[in-house]
């Protein structure tokens, strides 16, 4: 077995003219907790579906635990406990008596229900009808169900919509100690600072392509700038122009916002300088995950 | 475990069938169906004569097989709220997406369908024995009533009938699962099988009253096959001859068919 606790090779998936998922590739490496991203429409739910075995792919294959779901998407599952799409349990019976049927099928000892239900914060609601629950309290039982299992692996589609921020900030606790525990989780998420404080990877998804992807630490050194402030900035861009390492520059707040790795800073400042130009601060500055999810995916819905 | 062991589902699929309120609906309208007709029934046989409304005549097939009689009509009403119960079983799994968090709970889709169709199987035989019971006791009702022996119950035939009157039932109800899961839909399912009941019915009485010929292209129905199969009168060789190819057809067809749609479907996308 790999380092690898779900692997996902070339995924692809067309829904008649629409092609929803394009070659999707990433790999969850063991321990970590893993963000995906995307705008809505982008194919976050379809491939997290086929990694389930719930939509069948076009092309590709994905693995959990090293175990092809393609070939038996039972079988592959026994590694993992999923939430995917809307929390869907049976309204008439109590949200403790939906975990026992679903304790029996994944072979979850009962008194695991008890314990899983007082986990996510139900075991004062768990003997009310699914019917009445609250959004919130659905979304924390589909959490629920997918820890029943005591899994090794956890996949997760959205799993704090339709929680108040104290029901997140606790999932978002709950993801990090189950990471701790050398466990690893896909989470899909739209809430992007939640993403940037839990997640150790993640994957950015648009229009059905995976367009950016690695550990959080790269992908946001990827959205690093430098920031100036210098006393004359129109002759400071105009100085900057065609400097090698300078992907471009603009003004912001009365500074000059220079988009260049920060290796480039000593060649930036010695340009400047050379051009007459009074430099009074030059600064690393990173846009953080939501920045760079915006640039990546600008246009999108 | 690698995945979800069928007995578990089969467990799951009882404790569901059994709690969901809609169950104890059909069943409170089965037995309520049942005490409706035993009262209206005896209030009959026992009114006078000069009542009028021709009731001796009407009465005479009831007074010849008390039983089968009632039967019958507990049959009828029956089989309809098992297409019901069975769309329901099937198109539900769908409606409410719970079908999703079953294979999230390692099920194999297979697994899934086979027990429904299991409990089909077992909801079938409830039924069936339950009209036959239903005739005994609204047999013995007529007589203690009439004070006529309209009771006469042979320990053999009684099981006979059951088990045909069983076979039925599985039938219709296997024609309304594979309908319901092939369209995925709780409605088509109900529409679908309950309108190949009463048009195939019809169009069969239509097609017998043409003659020979008719009679032959009248087998091409499922209502013929099922029919005869649940049905008292005796079935030879050569009847067998086109009920088993007509069953295969209808039942094992419709059905493989469908468990080939189920193993293919994306399951997200049905459940929106």
């Amino acid at each position: 077995m790999n380092g690898f606790a779900i692997e996902v090779d070339g995924l692809t998936k067309r829904f008649g003219a629409l092609l929803a998922v394009d070659r999707v590739s990433f790999r969850v490496p063991r321990g970590a907790v893993y963000g995906f991203l995307g705008p809505n429409g982008s194919g976050k739910t379809t491939t997290l579906g086929m990694l389930t075995g719930l939509i069948p792919p076009d092309a590709g294959a994905a693995r959990i635990a090293g175990r092809d779901v393609a070939a038996a998407p039972a079988e592959a599952l026994s590694a993992a406990g999923a939430l995917v799409e809307e929390p869907a349990f049976y309204p008439y019976l109590s949200g403790r008596r939906n975990l026992e049927i679903l304790a029996r099928l994944m072979g979850a000892p009962r008194e695991a229900v008890g314990a899983t239900l007082a986990r996510v914060g139900l075991a004062e609601a768990a003997d009310q009808r699914y019917r009445g629950y609250s959004l919130g309290m659905k979304r924390r039982l589909g959490l629920a169900a997918a820890l029943l299992p005591d899994p090794e692996v956890l996949i997760l589609d959205e799993p704090t919509n339709g929680l108040d921020p104290a029901g997140q900030l606790e999932v978002r606790r709950l993801l990090r100690d189950f990471a701790a525990a050398g466990r690893s989780v896909l989470v899909s998420s739209h809430l992007l600072h939640e993403v940037q404080e839990t997640c150790t990877h993640a994957a950015i998804l648009r229009k059905g392509r995976v367009v950016a992807e690695g550990p959080m630490a790269s992908l946001l050194s990827r959205g690093e700038r430098l920031v100036v402030e210098v006393d004359d900035i129109p002759r400071a861009l105009a100085a900057l122009r065609d400097a090698p390492g300078v992907r471009g520059a603009r003004e912001s707040d009365g500074r000059l916002v220079v988009d260049a790795a920060p290796e480039a800073a000593a060649a930036v400042n010695r340009r400047l300088v050379e051009a007459g130009l009074a430099v009074s601060a030059l600064a690393r500055e990173s846009g953080g995950l939501e920045e760079r999810f915006l640039e990546i995916t600008e246009g999108d819905g | 475990m690698t995945h979800a062991r069928f007995s578990a589902l089969l467990w799951a699929e009882a404790a569901k069938a059994r709690r969901q309120p809609a169950t104890l609906v059909l069943a409170a309208i089965l037995v309520g169906y049942f005490v409706l007709i035993v009262f209206a029934l005896s209030s009959v046989l026992v009114a006078p004569a000069s009542s009028g409304g021709g009731a001796a005549g009407l009465l005479a097939p009831l007074r010849e097989d008390a039983v089968g009689f009632v039967s019958g009509i507990l049959s009828s009403i029956g089989l309809t709220l098992l297409v019901i119960f069975t769309a329901q079983t099937v198109g539900q799994e769908f409606s409410r997406g719970t079908l999703r968090t079953l294979l999230l709970a390692r099920a194999r889709r297979l697994d899934v369908a086979l027990s429904k169709l299991a409990l089909l199987g077992l909801a079938s035989i409830v039924l069936a024995l339950f009209a036959l019971a239903g005739g005994v006791a609204g047999a013995w009702v007529f007589s203690r009533v009439t004070h006529e022996a309209l009771l006469s119950v042979d320990g053999r035939a009684f099981a006979l009938l059951a088990l045909r009157a069983a076979a039925g039932f599985a039938a219709w109800a296997a024609i309304g699962f594979g309908t319901t899961l092939a369209t995925r839909s709780l409605g088509v399912g109900i529409g679908a099988t309950l309108g190949g009941m009463i048009a195939g019915d019809v169009l069969r009485g239509l097609l017998v009253s043409l003659g020979t010929a008719g009679l032959w292209a009248s087998r091409a129905l499922p209502n013929a096959a099922i029919s005869l199969v649940s049905g008292t009168q005796g079935i030879d060789a050569s009847a067998w001859a086109w009920i088993v190819p007509n069953l295969l057809v209808y039942v094992v067809g419709l059905n493989v068919l469908a468990l080939a749609r189920l193993r293919s479907m994306d399951v997200i996308a049905a459940t929106k």
